[in-house]
């Protein structure tokens, strides 16, 4: 279970968790684990590339996953990023927020 | 020290400083900003405390402001102070003189995409409201703030004394002047990236509609050839109310429960009464306008969210499974980043449409491309 701001590590380290992405703009994060602290929406850093949820009470957490090229063309069209639980074999909650996208510093 | 900003605000800030000073050097102007932050000026006290704060950044400019501005220079300070503290500070421009300006960069409340559309839309919030359904990202939008708060600067027809009066009266003589600025402002806009200015147009026109007394928010004109007259003040004066007899509502209520309900209804009726209606050219580009906006942003889309609900709302319901049909990543070209082994076959069986046999896909970490585990359609 992931909550609040102050987590440390990357989601990747606290659960299983995985990012699905295709061309038309959708953008899936999918973890095993409930995140207890409301998301207000997801950072694209173009520069580092790297994905960062971006929690209601302020806190940031690392994806920690490894996005390659073609993935990276998909989040520059992405708007939105569903967060989907899934448990065993179904989606048991999802939670639709946005995709900010930092262009640089 | 910036206090109590976080790193998208120090982020965004960092934006929105380099795009003033960029837009001023690309219009030859010699004015120097001198750049505060409202985060900042949240922490002084006084004004003696808020005056020694700029002349650490500019004894000269202090010097040359309060010459120009005399008594005014500590009123408005106060004013700032009192602004700051009820976080409704930033993104503003004061004390324009010779050689400086001073120039408030964005709060936490108003430095994303959402905040901004939100704030200029002024959409009560009964009513149903999707910002994020304008194009871009926060970055635009904080540059093209930016881009508009130095027009102001740049608009040497302007008092910037004007900018600062908060709601400005209808019928006072400093409405139509500052509609005129807010026009130069929004049309900087959308000449340094038109997709964002046409976003802050439309968001303009909701603002008209629903607070059609303050000229800051009837402006609603980004055309620099439009000359800002009494006709234009006086039609986006009227537009809500003519856009209510060719909706066929006799009262505002009508038009409010209708919007709450179903904005789609009220748009196609309006669009309706247009047909045949005697409007003037200016006129039904303004209602066009408005609709357009409520259809962009009142009316959800696929992914849309509501902000001003608690996020946590947004969570369907836990104990019920929801359906993923929607999700297709069965293309060669869909990419995937995962540390869970199995989560391409269970995504399967959820309903995301993953391509062929998922189940017998052949785990290699970290998998990065669904092309390379096998898991695609052919």
């Amino acid at each position: 279970m992931t909550k609040s701001s102050h987590v440390t590590q990357s989601l990747k380290k606290s659960m299983k968790c995985g990012i699905f992405t295709n061309k038309d703009g959708q953008i899936l994060l999918v973890h095993r684990e409930e995140i207890t602290e409301p998301v207000i929406w997801v950072e694209y850093d173009k520069n580092n590339n790297t994905l960062t949820l971006v929690y209601d009470d302020g806190g940031t957490q690392d994806l920690g996953l490894d996005i390659n090229k073609g993935m990276k063309d998909h989040l520059a069209q992405g708007k939105n990023v569903t967060l989907a639980l899934l448990i065993d074999k179904e989606i048991i909650s999802r939670q639709e927020t946005a995709l900010v996208i930092k262009l640089s510093d | 020290m910036i206090k109590n900003s976080s790193n998208h605000n120090v982020r965004m800030n960092t934006i929105f400083n380099s795009a003033v000073k960029a837009e001023l050097v690309e219009h030859g102007s010699n004015i120097t900003p001198i750049t505060i932050n409202a985060a900042e000026v949240k922490e002084l006290s006084t004004v003696e405390e808020f005056k020694d704060y700029l002349r650490e950044k500019s004894p000269e400019a202090v010097q040359e402001i309060e010459q120009a501005y005399g008594d005014h220079f500590d009123i408005k300070l106060q004013s700032l102070l009192t602004a700051a503290d009820n976080d409704v500070m930033g993104a503003e421009v004061d004390f324009r003189t010779e050689n400086f300006t001073v120039v408030t960069d964005l709060m936490e409340n108003s430095d994303s995409k959402i905040e901004i559309i939100t704030g200029i839309a002024g959409v009560p919030s009964d009513l149903p409201f999707y910002p994020e359904n304008a194009p871009g990202d926060d970055a635009r939008y904080v540059q093209a703030v930016a881009v508009h708060e130095t027009g102001h600067v740049l608009d040497t027809n302007l008092n910037t004394t004007i900018l600062n009066k908060g709601t400005i009266p209808y019928l006072s003589p400093d409405f139509l002047p500052l509609m005129e600025s807010e026009k130069r402002g929004d049309h900087a806009i959308h000449v340094s990236d038109p997709e964002i200015g046409q976003s802050f147009e439309h968001a303009r026109a909701l603002s008209g509609f629903f607070h059609r007394f303050d000229a800051h928010n009837v402006a609603g004109v980004s055309d620099d050839n439009t000359e800002i007259t009494g006709q234009i003040k006086s039609e986006a004066y009227n537009a809500p109310m003519i856009m209510r007899y060719l909706g066929g509502m006799n009262r505002t209520a009508e038009v409010m429960a209708t919007l709450k309900d179903d904005p789609q209804k009220f748009v196609d009726a309006v669009r309706k009464g247009m047909e045949g209606a005697e409007l003037s050219e200016t006129m039904r580009d303004r209602i066009d306008t408005t609709l357009d906006a409520m259809e962009i942003y009142m009316i959800p889309k696929e992914g849309s969210i509501t902000p001003k609900q608690d996020t946590s709302n947004d969570i369907q319901e836990a104990t019920n499974t929801t359906d993923a049909s929607e999700f297709d990543f069965s293309a060669k070209d869909s990419e995937m980043s995962t540390n869970d082994p199995s989560m391409v076959a269970d995504l399967a069986l959820s309903g995301v449409d993953m391509g062929d046999t998922p189940s017998a896909i052949p785990f290699q970490k970290p998998l990065t491309s669904l092309e390379n585990t096998g898991a695609v359609a052919p």
